[in-house]
């Protein structure tokens, strides 16, 4: 799955650890999707998408 | 703010490996204690080796405790990697254990309390070491 995070995230100048510390996961779990080796479950992608007051289609995508 | 709330999880994860770590010694002291009271001290007393044993037991279960509630408390990802580990591991030992019955059982490796130790050893390297390529594989 694509996604747009660490664009999110550099817009707010936050660090992985910053964006981790407020989605409550470890900043290495950030890391893995940012680099979309690892896919959050749908209750992260919601956690994801109302901190960055955004929807969850706008910030993940399917790989096709 | 940010380092407050960056660090909450980091915080709940190290209290949480902490009390793991406590009461994992606190078991493994007290199956000392149960082996070496038994052999040196107590050896007469029923009642003693009893509660050496009880003990033991209650410990178990708090350290079985300790690492539920450090499971419950890592992230998504860590915890997939952390169960996959512990099946991986689990399956190991199966296939060893399975192994050492077939040869126990052809006569070719009688099987003793020694290894048990071997046991525990397989799953003391096997389970780092798996948690460790997990966490390669999303690094």
């Amino acid at each position: 799955m694509k996604n747009r995070l660490k664009v999110l995230r550099a817009e707010k100048n936050w660090t992985q650890a910053d964006l981790a510390g407020q989605l409550d996961v470890s900043r290495q779990t950030i890391n893995a999707i940012e680099k979309e080796k690892y896919d959050p479950s749908l209750s992260l992608a919601f956690k994801v998408a109302r901190l960055f007051e955004s929807s969850i289609e706008a910030i993940f995508s399917p790989d096709n | 703010m940010s380092d407050f709330l960056s660090n909450k999880y980091d915080t709940t994860n190290v209290k949480n490996s902490v009390s793991v770590l406590l009461w994992s010694v606190a078991w493994a002291g007290s199956m000392l204690l149960a082996i070496v009271g038994f052999k040196f001290f107590w050896s007469e007393s029923k009642w003693l080796i009893g509660l050496s044993i009880g003990l033991h037991l209650v410990f178990a279960l708090f350290a079985l405790r300790a690492h539920f509630v450090w499971l419950e408390n890592i992230d998504e990802l860590m915890r997939g990697i952390q169960l996959k580990s512990a099946a991986f591991t689990l399956g190991i030992v199966w296939m060893v254990v399975i192994v050492m019955l077939l040869l126990n059982s052809i006569g070719w490796l009688p099987v003793h309390d020694g290894h048990l130790v071997l046991l525990t050893l397989i799953m003391a390297i096997v389970m780092p070491l798996s948690t460790f390529f997990g966490m390669r594989k999303v690094a």
